[in-house]
């Protein structure tokens, strides 16, 4: 019925330009790092067609299995802790009448700050000696408290994922901030005439109608804990003693330091796997949670 | 509304206890690039003896700041409009049009683009980059390089979002469009991108963020020294042997400002088109 | 269902499409910079016919503001050469030196345009770039210029007999101490094992840090265990181990794993050190928490510079000391000149001439001996006149002139596999969750799966 949205020209016009840079620039290169990994390639020397002997090692490789269970640390704790708080953050923001300005801005300032600042900054603040953190343990509790943050294995995940949250929320409480304040006030209203207050008000109002925002949410952030790198590069560079390597640092190091590409570019393609079956399954998901609304 | 305001203080505290904790780490840098770096070693966490202004200066004249923070902003906004422009077009294609099932093909295609990491493809990236001819040019050690590299690995998370939010808007504002006459570009133009303001400056505001940050592929494609690009004068004062955190924190507080600058003037335009979003309901 | 793979399909074929086009292209350029050469980015297509026009483009990583002194000094021998040799223009290009040595080098290597001059590593680097032949043979240069035997060890350039690069300056690496620390609680400079952990524990009986130390990234820590462990085995086994005739697991290694453990375990290293980045390692002496630091000469720099505050010249510099029983050299040192410069293969003849140039105005005495006093970067070449050097420099160079023997770093002998499983080891040690036999027999089968690829 609409013609102006059933016109196959028009169709391809607005997609060729993303089509086009898309294809050179992505798929072109995914291809050809997908293709080193069925060699043995120091990345200079003549490459050596070893088929399928990278993915079988990889199976084999312990400290990859340990890079996949910390990229599941870092997936849980984003959609265990994060997300939630961005939620109530949003929430309360959005209650708020008064400084909401002050508060959307400020909630946002570390969003803008490079990752290598960030963990520069939170590489000061964790020092064992002279951080604050352990300075504010010291003046309120025993010297035993205080901690090795970033270089104890126990702790240091944790202290990454706390810079990584602080990094990173800001953001999202935007995103959510935005799709809250968007819901019609006549929806809102409406509620309100037949009794609904308060908190029971997001939960049965604002929750639903923020749900695609909330999936948005969701699937950045399993697919961005599944590819996190630099945060961990600069913190501890997955290390002590390759306690909080992850997917993406290990094929750097396998990649470019011990020089065997093919091998790094095997754990790229076993990440892009990983991650594709990931967002596969939230899709999934969230699909079938629609039919029941 | 005395009321109201009575109920809403435990929410005042925890916000700002939030934003105290979130913001501390930034006075700190704040402070920071006040003091030497011999105040900064012996009385970390103290204020700064004295405001003054050297670490200013030696950052903007040994890093180069102000050529590269020109060239960074060229491609930054490059990069974000030719984003935002494309990948609010496929959006409006895939979200409004009336192909269902290429629709989706295509977004599924797309969104593989957020499943791969990046840094497994630097080296194929690279000698693509070399390869290409525009026209003539070299594509290798232009800014082009850059803006059209930027522009692809901001597409799929773009047209993710913007899909996502063009979904939402009602048909009877198109409809009422086609029954004024306008076609395709015109409700995409009038109609849609209006509507979708909020969505495309939060888009927009990562985008910006990201560019404007990004050193690895900056120092991979650009060699000529007035090509340059911020990143690259922040680690000048960051060399992994020594850190000259004076000159440091003051870099990072001047390449913040501009991406300050930009959200909050943006960030007024998420009020207004969310205004314009509610008369829409 | 079925139109999406209809779409699938078409967009596979017109990838393929823009693969091989962009292959081709790609493949034309390399042509086009190896024969009529260098200047890729701005005009490849430059007329070869005016031979006097020359240009050669010069990669270096000298962009952070501590380098500043050694960017003047390359520019002025560039100017300096420009100036003689009219027509000769070498174009400068400066890039963060991780990205080069990981991914820009690496990646112009392997498509066989590397830049005509650029900054290179000796050791395993330069093996791989030799054995695609990517590098000019500088052998013959040298010879010509007269210049081969001033060098102090040209070893890490040289394979099977031709020199492939040059080094600017060499680094060697033992401790730097705290002279006020030293004589605030009496203290000599230690020369045997024992003599270290007894100074030590006087060292942290006063309340300070006996060794500094910075451990996140895995070469730091592996500095002082490199050392300790040579003195345990002796440079013959640590060769002998790529061979397999000697292993990790042997007594005198394991004996060298358990006697870093011993620092370890008796807390001589600063608390927290594993998520220490290294500029850290340096600021724990300067700021007079740690009374010695075990790295490079390189940081002389940073010791000698205003950042010292009053410990300005009161920081010293001494051999690791002799372990009594080792099987090592006990007065050696590790020292090695492995920062230099390469030269692409790809160069004409008129760029080969350019090249021979611009070595003999910067591979000369009186460059080095600025970079020495300027730089504080130990000379590559022997100088016969050391007058005008800081204290600490004068130093470095009286511990590097006595020493009997020196030898590379471990890592220029191990494959990077095995290289990274010692980071991990040695970090392991420090963490205080391993042993040293668990450590030696984690890394001796690194070493053989190692071994056994070659």
């Amino acid at each position: 019925m609409n013609k102006p949205l059933k016109n196959p020209i028009t169709y391809l016009t607005f997609i060729i330009p993303t089509f086009v840079l898309y294809a050179v620039f992505f798929v072109y290169p995914v291809i050809v790092s997908f293709y080193y990994g069925f060699f043995e390639w120091d990345g200079i020397t003549e490459k050596v067609f070893v088929g399928f002997d990278n993915f079988t090692q990889l199976w084999k490789d312990e400290v990859f299995r340990k890079a996949i269970v910390n990229n599941f640390y870092f997936m849980a704790f984003s959609l265990i802790v994060n997300i939630p708080l961005v939620f109530l953050i949003s929430i309360m923001i959005s209650k708020i009448r008064r400084m909401r300005g002050f508060y959307k801005s400020a909630v946002f300032v570390p969003v803008v700050i490079s990752t290598a600042t960030v963990a520069i900054l939170f590489g000061v603040l964790y020092n064992y000696d002279s951080g604050l953190i352990n300075q504010f343990i010291r003046l309120v509790a025993p010297e035993e408290w205080a901690q090795e943050w970033l270089s104890n294995p126990k702790l240091a995940l944790l202290s990454i994922l706390v810079a990584n949250a602080w990094q990173n929320i800001g953001f999202f409480i935007v995103l959510c901030l935005a799709a809250i304040l968007n819901i019609p006030r006549e929806i809102v209203e409406a509620a309100k005439i037949d009794g609904v207050n308060g908190w029971q008000e997001t939960w049965t109002i604002t929750l639903p109608l923020i749900r695609p925002v909330l999936f948005v949410m969701l699937l950045l952030s399993v697919s961005g804990t599944m590819k996190v790198l630099d945060i961990v590069q600069i913190m501890t560079n997955g290390g002590p003693f390759q306690s909080t390597e992850v997917m993406s640092t290990y094929m750097l190091k396998v990649g470019f330091r011990s020089m065997e590409l093919g091998y790094g570019s095997a754990i790229g393609v076993a990440m892009f796997i990983i991650i594709l079956v990931l967002t596969g399954i939230l899709q999934r998901i969230t699909k079938r949670e629609e039919v029941q609304y | 509304m005395a009321r109201s305001r009575n109920g809403q203080w435990w929410m005042h505290l925890f916000l700002l206890a939030y934003v105290v904790v979130l913001l501390f780490p930034l006075v700190w840098l704040l402070m920071s690039s006040f003091k030497t770096n011999r105040e900064i070693t012996a009385n970390t966490w103290g204020l700064p003896t004295s405001f003054n202004f050297d670490n200013y200066m030696a950052a903007w004249e040994s890093a180069n700041i102000g050529k590269y923070a020109l060239n960074s902003a060229y491609v930054t906004v490059a990069a974000c409009v030719m984003t935002l422009l494309f990948a609010a077009m496929t959006s409006f294609a895939i979200s409004r049009m009336k192909y269902t099932k290429l629709n989706k093909a295509i977004y599924q295609f797309i969104l593989l683009g957020l499943i791969v990491p990046p840094g497994a493809l630097f080296i194929p990236l690279y000698r693509l980059i070399q390869g290409i001819e525009l026209f003539g040019h070299h594509l290798y050690n232009t800014h082009w390089s850059l803006i059209l590299v930027y522009c692809t690995y901001a597409l799929p998370i773009t047209v993710f979002i913007i899909y996502a939010f063009m979904l939402s808007i009602p048909n009877e504002l198109e409809e009422a469009g086609i029954i004024d006459g306008l076609g395709a570009a015109g409700l995409f133009f009038r109609i849609i991108i209006p509507i979708s303001l909020p969505a495309l400056v939060t888009v927009f505001i990562l985008n910006f963020i990201g560019n404007w940050n990004e050193y690895i592929l900056s120092q991979l494609f650009i060699t000529s020294e007035s090509l340059k690009t911020l990143p690259t004068g922040m680690a000048t004062f960051n060399d992994g042997y020594r850190t000259n955190f004076a000159s440091l924190s003051a870099a990072v507080i001047i390449s913040i400002i501009p991406v300050l600058a930009v959200y909050v003037f943006l960030q007024r335009q998420i009020i207004e088109g969310m205004t314009a979003g509610s008369v829409k309901g | 269902m079925k139109k999406s793979f209809t779409l699938i399909a078409v967009l596979m074929v017109s990838i393929m499409l823009i693969v091989s086009a962009c292959g081709a292209t790609n493949a034309e350029t390399t042509n086009n910079s190896s024969s009529a050469s260098t200047d890729k980015p701005a005009d490849s297509a430059a007329p070869a016919e005016e031979a006097k026009e020359v240009t050669l483009s010069l990669r270096h990583t000298q962009i952070k503001e501590t380098s500043k002194t050694r960017l003047k000094i390359l520019e002025d021998v560039v100017a300096k050469t420009e100036e003689e040799n009219k027509g000769l223009t070498f174009k400068l290009e400066g890039i963060d030196e991780i990205v080069n040595r990981d991914q820009k080098l690496k990646a112009e290597m392997a498509a066989g345009n590397p830049p005509d001059i650029f900054e290179v590593f000796g050791g395993a680097d330069l093996k791989l770039y030799v054995k695609a032949g990517h590098m000019l043979d500088l052998t013959s240069i040298i010879e010509e210029l007269g210049i081969k035997d001033k060098f102090a060890s040209l070893s890490e350039f040289t394979i099977d007999g031709k020199v492939y690069g040059l080094p600017f300056g060499g680094y060697s690496e033992a401790i730097f101490y705290n002279k006020k620390i030293f004589s605030e609680l009496g203290l000599s400079v230690p020369t045997t094992w024992e003599q270290l952990l007894d100074v030590s524990e006087k060292i942290k009986a006063a309340g300070y840090t006996p060794f500094g130390l910075a451990a996140k990234d895995a070469w730091v820590n592996g500095m002082l265990w490199n050392s300790v462990m040579e003195r345990h085995v002796g440079m013959d086994a640590m060769n002998q181990v790529v061979t397999g005739e000697a292993k990790w697991t042997d007594d005198n290694f394991v004996k060298g794993f358990a006697a870093y453990s011993e620092l370890v375990n008796k807390d001589y290293f600063t608390k927290g050190a594993l998520g220490l980045a290294y500029a850290d390692q340096g600021a724990q002496l300067l700021s007079g928490k740690a009374a010695m630091v075990f790295t490079g000469s390189w940081d002389a720099n940073r010791f000698t510079s205003d950042e010292a505050g009053d410990l300005k010249g009161q920081i010293g510099y001494f051999a690791f000391p002799s372990i009594t029983g080792g099987a090592g050299d006990q007065t050696s040192i590790n020292a090695s000149y492995s920062n230099g410069f390469g030269f692409s293969a790809n160069l004409n003849e008129d760029q080969v001439a350019g090249v021979k140039k611009f070595i003999a105005n910067f591979y000369n005495e009186e460059i080095q001996k600025r970079t020495l006093i300027e730089d504080k970067l130990l000379p590559s070449m022997k100088l016969s006149d050391l007058s005008g050097v800081d204290p600490l420099i004068s130093d470095v160079l009286t511990v590097m002139a006595g020493a009997s023997t020196s030898w590379p770093a471990f890592d220029s002998i191990t494959q990077p596999a095995v290289t990274a499983e010692i980071g991990v080891g040695i970090q392991e040690l420090i963490g205080k969750v391993s042993t040293p036999e668990k450590v030696a027999a984690k890394i001796q089968a690194a070493q053989e799966k190692a071994n056994s690829a070659q």
